[in-house]
C-alpha cells in the first residue's frame, strides 16, 4: 500500500523532497510567472502524494508520522500563501500607478470640459460678434437719420443697439 | 433717396457676418462629429466587469485561509523532530520566522477597490469626449438660435428695407457656416484631445490588463490550495478506495480465470465411461472432484474477498462522495470564475481598441464602433450572474 514506512524514512524522504521542491521552484521563479504557477502546482501536487504515501509502522510512530502530514500540510499551504501574497503585492503597487494615471486622466476631462463650455459658447460668440460689426453700421445710419419720420426708427436701432451689447455682456461674462 | 443710401450703409454688417461664417465654412469639414456615447456607455459597463473579476478573486481568497510556513522553516522542523520525542520538535509556532500567512484578502479589496475607483476617472474622461462631440454638433443649433435672435430684432425695425425673407435667409446661411465652423473646431480639438490624452490612456489600459493577469493567476492559486487542501483532508479515504479497486480488480480477474477454467461435468464422465468400454479412466472422476472442490473452495474465497470489500467500500462511500461534491464544487467555482475573469480581460483588450477605433473614426469622421466592447461587456454580465448563482 506505501513505500514510505516509519517515521525515519518519511523524514529522510521528505528531507530529500523538500530540497528538490524548493530547487524546483527558484529554477521556475527565474522563468517567469507561468512557469512559476505551473512548478507551484506539480511541486505541491508531489508533496500531497507523499503525504499520502507515509505512513506509521504501527501505533508507535503513529504521531510523528502524523506530525509530518502536518508539516507537508503546512509547507504547501506556505508555498500557495508567498505565492499568493506576492501578487497581492503586485496588484497593490499596480493600483497606485493606477491611481497616478487616473489623476493625469482627471486633469486631461478637465481640459476637455472647459473645451465642451468654450464650444458650446463658440458659435454664440462668433454670432454677437459679427452682430457687433452692424452696432456701428446702425449709429451711423441713426446719426443720419434725421426726419420726423425717423424717430421711430431711431429708437428701434437704439433697442437693437442696447440689446446686441447686453447679449455680448453676458457671452463675455459666461 | 437719403435712406436707400443709409440702407446701403447698414447691408455690410451682414456681408461681415456672411464672410465671418463663410470663412468658418471653408475650414470646416461640413459632417457631424462621430458619436462616441457607445464609448462611455462600455467604459462604464467595463468598470462594472473589472470590479465583478475582483468580487470573484476576493470571494475566493476568503474561503478558505490557512496559513502554512516556508520551506526552510519545514526543513528546519523537519531537522529537529526527533521519533516520539516531543522535546526534540519544533512547534509550529517557534517557525514563526519563516511563516507563510494566509493571503491577505483585505490588502487585496483595498487594492481592487482602488483599481476599479480609478477607472471612474476613465467614465468621466469618456463623458468629457462626448460633451466634445456634443458642444461641436450642437455648434449649429445654437448658431441658429443667435441668428434668429439677431433676425428677430433686425425685422423688427426693417431699418435695412429688406425684405425679412432675405434677413432671415443671410442670418441662417451665417448660423449654418459658424455651426459648421465649430464642428470644424471641435473635431480639431477633439482630435488634439485624443492624441495627446493617448499615452495616458495607453498606460491605464496597460495598468488594468495587468491588474487582470494578476486577478486571473491570483484566482488560480486560490482554486489550487482549495483543491491541495480537500486532496489532504480526504487522502485516507480517497486512498482506501483506490487500494480497495486494486484488490477488487485482481480478486474479480481471479474470480473470472476460476470460472474459465474446464471443469468436467456430471455428463461428460458418464460419457467417458460409457465410451470407456475397459473402464480405463476410472480413476477420472475421483481427480475431477478433487479439482472441482478446491476450485469451488478458491472461488468461494474470491466470493467472500469480494463481499467484504463490497462492505468496506460501503463504509467508506460517504467519505469519497463528500469529497467528490466538494471537488465538484471547487471545479464549479473554478469554471466560473475563470470565465468572468477571461471574460473581463476580453472587455479590457476591446477597451484598448475601442478607444483606437474611436481616435481613427473622429480623425477620419466616420461612426465610431464599439460592438466588440458591448458585446464582450454584455457577455460579463451572463457570467457574472452565472456567477453569483454559485
Amino acid at each position: 500500500m506505501s513505500d514510505i514506512i516509519g517515521f525515519e524514512k518519511c523524514r529522510e524522504a521528505l528531507e530529500r523532497l523538500l530540497a528538490q521542491v524548493a530547487a524546483a521552484i527558484e529554477t521556475a521563479r527565474r522563468q517567469g510567472p507561468d512557469a512559476l504557477q505551473a512548478t507551484i502546482d506539480s511541486e505541491t501536487d508531489r508533496l500531497v502524494d507523499f503525504a499520502g504515501r507515509a505512513e506509521p509502522i504501527d501505533d508507535r510512530d503513529a504521531a510523528d508520522v502524523e506530525e509530518i502530514r502536518q508539516l507537508v500540510r503546512d509547507v504547501v499551504n506556505g508555498i500557495i500563501n508567498a505565492a499568493e501574497n506576492e501578487i497581492i503585492g503586485q496588484v497593490e503597487e499596480c493600483a497606485k500607478e493606477l491611481s497616478e494615471l487616473a489623476k493625469k486622466v482627471d486633469r486631461r476631462t478637465k481640459d476637455n470640459e472647459r473645451e465642451a463650455r468654450n464650444l458650446h459658447l463658440k458659435p454664440v460668440r462668433e454670432a454677437i460678434d459679427a452682430a457687433t460689426n452692424m452696432v456701428e453700421a446702425l449709429k451711423d445710419a441713426k446719426d443720419g437719420l434725421t426726419d420726423g419720420d425717423d424717430d421711430d426708427v431711431k429708437a428701434k436701432i437704439e433697442r437693437i443697439i442696447a440689446a446686441i451689447a447686453e447679449a455680448k455682456q453676458a457671452v463675455q461674462s459666461a | 433717396m437719403r435712406q436707400r443710401s443709409r440702407r446701403e450703409t447698414v447691408i455690410p454688417p451682414y456681408c461681415h457676418l456672411v464672410i465671418l461664417v463663410l470663412a468658418g465654412c471653408l475650414l470646416a469639414g461640413c459632417t457631424p462629429l462621430p458619436n462616441t456615447a457607445g464609448y462611455t456607455t462600455a467604459t462604464i459597463q467595463l468598470k462594472q466587469a473589472v470590479a465583478a473579476a475582483g468580487s470573484a478573486v476576493d470571494a475566493e481568497l476568503r474561503s478558505e485561509a490557512l496559513p502554512g510556513i516556508s520551506i526552510e522553516a519545514a526543513q528546519r522542523k523537519l531537522a529537529g523532530m526527533g521519533g516520539g520525542d516531543a522535546s526534540n520538535s519544533e512547534s509550529t509556532d517557534d517557525t514563526s520566522a519563516g511563516s507563510s500567512p494566509a493571503p491577505d484578502a483585505d490588502k487585496f479589496k483595498q487594492s481592487w477597490d482602488m483599481t476599479v475607483k480609478s477607472l471612474d476617472a476613465m467614465v468621466v474622461y469618456a463623458q468629457s469626449i462626448e460633451g466634445i462631440v456634443d458642444a461641436g454638433n450642437q455648434g449649429a443649433e445654437s448658431a441658429k438660435h443667435v441668428a434668429a435672435s439677431v433676425a428677430n430684432l433686425l425685422s423688427a425695425v426693417d431699418v435695412t428695407g429688406v425684405a425679412s425673407k432675405k434677413t432671415e435667409l443671410v442670418t441662417d446661411t451665417g448660423a449654418y457656416f459658424i455651426g459648421e465652423g465649430t464642428k470644424f473646431v471641435a473635431g480639431k480639438r477633439l482630435e488634439e484631445t485624443l492624441d495627446s490624452a493617448g499615452p495616458v490612456i495607453a498606460a491605464v489600459d496597460a495598468a488594468v490588463q495587468q491588474q487582470m493577469e494578476n486577478a486571473e493567476r491570483l484566482f488560480k492559486y486560490s482554486i489550487m490550495q482549495h483543491k491541495k487542501n480537500l486532496r489532504l483532508d480526504y487522502q485516507g479515504w480517497t486512498k482506501q478506495e483506490k487500494y480497495l479497486d486494486e484488490k477488487q480488480m485482481n480478486a474479480a480477474t481471479e474470480l473470472v480465470k476460476s470460472i474459465k477454467v474446464p471443469r468436467p461435468t456430471e455428463g461428460d464422465g458418464e460419457a467417458k465411461r460409457s465410451d470407456g468400454a475397459s473402464g480405463e479412466n476410472t480413476a477420472q472422476p475421483k481427480q475431477g472432484s478433487v479439482c472441482e472442490s478446491t476450485e469451488n473452495a478458491a472461488v468461494t474465497q474470491l466470493e467472500s474477498l469480494l463481499g467484504q470489500m463490497d462492505i468496506a467500500r460501503k463504509q467508506i462511500a460517504p467519505h469519497v462522495a463528500e469529497y467528490e461534491t466538494k471537488l465538484s464544487q471547487i471545479r464549479e467555482r473554478e469554471k466560473a470564475g475563470l470565465a468572468v475573469i477571461g471574460a473581463a480581460k476580453n472587455a479590457v483588450a476591446a477597451w484598448s481598441t475601442a478607444h483606437q477605433e474611436m481616435v481613427r473614426a473622429v480623425e477620419e469622421r466616420r461612426p465610431v464602433s464599439v460592438e466588440s466592447l458591448t458585446a464582450a461587456v454584455v457577455e460579463v454580465r451572463a457570467l457574472i450572474e452565472r456567477w453569483r448563482e454559485l
